[in-house]
């Protein structure tokens, strides 16, 4: 198919299945043929207003949101997600990065808008100091066929340095995602997909938008309710759930979710973060009829770009990345930049490949020409096998160096995870001691872990601490480094600068 | 304010930071004091396994869960809510 703007994925799902339910936000549903008429309203404003190229919604997962986003598209725009939860600060410098010529707001972002500087439009579904509310009188009724090449929507990542970066995706990018996402799950009117992610990260835009183009129902949960499945696929009937590793560990910690808990689930899609196999294995038990998928890729390639379906443990550890999707090609790189057939950094070429960092100067070291064509190089290490494809190796910057060795952090919590049933690990060094945080059951023995690292780790990679700890997970869902590395300085008696 | 035993008890569960002297006043910060959003999970069950009360989908956020006061008044507005319904 050839790349089409991402609004049409939408429009697909609405001729497919117009009465049928788009959107629900707790009790309250919106059918196809609604949400489009109100997205007309919203872009009909943004052209009145004229000259529109990006668009910052700042809403917290409301229906603001996802008129947000295609209001923007009907009106010929890119998007700019933020989360109204963000310190301003941080929002202020994101709108001035992305210098976006409209802000759509709901309430919670409204609350924002004294601290985020002058802004040339302001639409709002109710009445703000300032702001305009959308006329039904101005809906549009033609929409843009723009090239693929413009934008569809710009995503920030926080990277690990804090800066956050802009990743610009262009239709054509995100139409390859969602194409070959069509083909991977068999996904129709009657599913529900859940909304878990905050629509800031990059797997939310899985959510959103598979679940539009295949006519399916988009079920919002907020953050305190996206930590419990059980209920929401039990009470809202959702069949495709998606979520970090880090949740389910938590889960399976506390025991939350009983084997055949939710025989309703028809897929599961893993992305973000290494897969635990103990993780796996435990939704599997809990969800019988669902699809374990375990996808892997970042916000600069459009979401995801390979995946493996789980089918019962065959490794120990994590489980693999896998293949790569259709249209995609992979390169592994070795320390002095030349193509290592088995081991080595990610790298990708291909439709889903982004243009280049909204600010070029962060372009810089993050692409390689191979065979006359540029490609991505995502940081991550991993290693082709012959059975399972791809494992992921952790990141290239998770490699450290303690008294002369070179360590993959990476291979030390994976040794942790292979320790014990429910365990889970993240490694540190710091300031030349290595360090591990261990989370499990509270039953979990620490000192039988370190025999056990002891058997299958060399020495000078073994942790010179374990600590036990619950969970300490980021918004996003996934392990904390930041802060897990601090508390680990704390324990040391160590400050960090 | 004033709650019932049972309730004092069940909050003091999922807060692993607070000494078992200090007291549970109305308006502290119940996330400074370890309830995270996924022992939130587990007070909902709780609380509604203990009351017989069922949260609806609206009253889920975590700002209902940011203190005593504010759990406690969810909770009675709920059981008034049952109470009424019959």
């Amino acid at each position: 198919m050839p790349p089409r703007p991402l609004h049409h994925w939408f429009l697909d799902g609405a001729r497919a299945n117009p009465d049928g339910v788009a959107l629900r936000i707790n009790s309250t549903l919106w059918t196809y043929t609604e949400l489009d008429a109100l997205a007309r309203t919203w872009a009909g404003a943004l052209v009145r207003h004229g000259g529109c190229k990006r668009v910052g919604v700042l809403a917290a997962k409301s229906l603001e949101s996802y008129v947000g986003f295609l209001a923007t598209l009907y009106a010929g725009a890119a998007f700019v997600p933020l989360n109204p939860e963000f310190p301003a600060e941080r929002n202020r410098a994101v709108l001035a990065a992305a210098d976006v010529d409209a802000l759509i707001v709901d309430p919670a972002g409204a609350a924002q808008l004294d601290q985020l500087g002058d802004l040339p439009l302001v639409l709002a579904g109710e009445q703000v100091p300032g702001g305009v509310v959308p006329d039904s009188r101005d809906a549009v009724v033609s929409l843009p066929d723009g090239s693929p090449d413009e934008l569809a929507y710009i995503l920030f990542t926080s990277g690990s340095t804090g800066v956050p970066k802009g990743v610009p995706i262009r239709h054509r990018n995100i139409g390859a995602f969602v194409e070959v996402c069509l083909g991977r799950y068999d996904v129709g009117p009657a599913d529900v997909f859940s909304q878990v992610y905050e629509l800031t990260f990059d797997l939310s835009m899985f959510e959103v938008w598979v679940a539009w183009a295949s006519g399916a129902c988009l079920t919002v949960l907020n953050r305190l309710q996206a930590l419990n499945p059980l209920r929401y696929v039990r009470s809202h009937g959702i069949t495709v759930w998606t979520s970090t590793p880090s949740l389910v560990g938590a889960l399976r910690t506390r025991g939350a979710l009983p084997a055949g808990s939710m025989p309703g689930l028809r897929h599961t899609v893993f992305c973000g973060e290494p897969l635990p196999v103990e993780s796996a294995a435990y939704w599997q038990a809990a969800a019988p009829n669902a699809v374990v998928d375990n996808l892997y890729g970042p916000t600069e390639l459009a979401v995801a770009c390979t995946g493996h379906r789980y089918a019962g443990a065959t490794t120990e550890g994590t489980v693999p990345i896998g293949e790569v999707f259709p249209g995609m090609r992979c390169a592994l790189l070795d320390e002095d930049g030349a193509v290592d057939p088995r081991v080595g950094e990610l790298c990708f070429t291909g439709p889903q490949m982004f243009g280049g960092y909204l600010d070029p100067a962060n372009d810089v070291g993050k692409f390689v020409e191979l065979d006359g064509e540029t490609w991505y190089r995502t940081g991550d290490r991993a290693r082709l096998t012959d059975d399972v494809g791809l494992v992921h190796l952790g990141r290239n910057d998770n490699q450290v160096k303690v008294q002369g060795y070179r360590i993959e952090l990476g291979d030390i919590e994976s040794a942790v995870r292979a320790a014990g049933p429910g365990l889970d690990g993240v490694a540190f060094a710091v300031d030349g001691t290595l360090v591990a945080f261990v989370t499990g059951p509270a039953s979990t023995d620490l000192a039988a872990v370190a025999k056990r690292l002891a058997t299958v780790l060399p020495g000078y990679m073994l942790p010179k601490h374990l600590w036990r700890t619950e969970p300490v997970l980021t918004g996003n869902g996934k392990a904390d480094r930041l802060a897990l590395r601090a508390e680990a300085a704390r324990r040391l008696g160590l400050s960090l600068s | 304010m004033t709650w019932d035993t049972e309730f004092e008890c069940v909050i003091r569960c999922y807060l692993p930071s607070l000494d078992m002297d200090a007291a549970l006043e109305p308006d502290l910060a119940l996330p400074a004091f370890g309830l995270d959003s996924i022992g939130m999970v587990g007070l909902v069950a709780s609380l509604e396994q203990m009351y017989g009360i069922v949260f609806p989908d609206e009253e889920l956020v975590p700002a209902n869960f940011a203190t005593p006061r504010a759990a406690w008044a969810t909770v009675t507005s709920l059981i008034a809510r049952d109470r009424i319904a019959g």
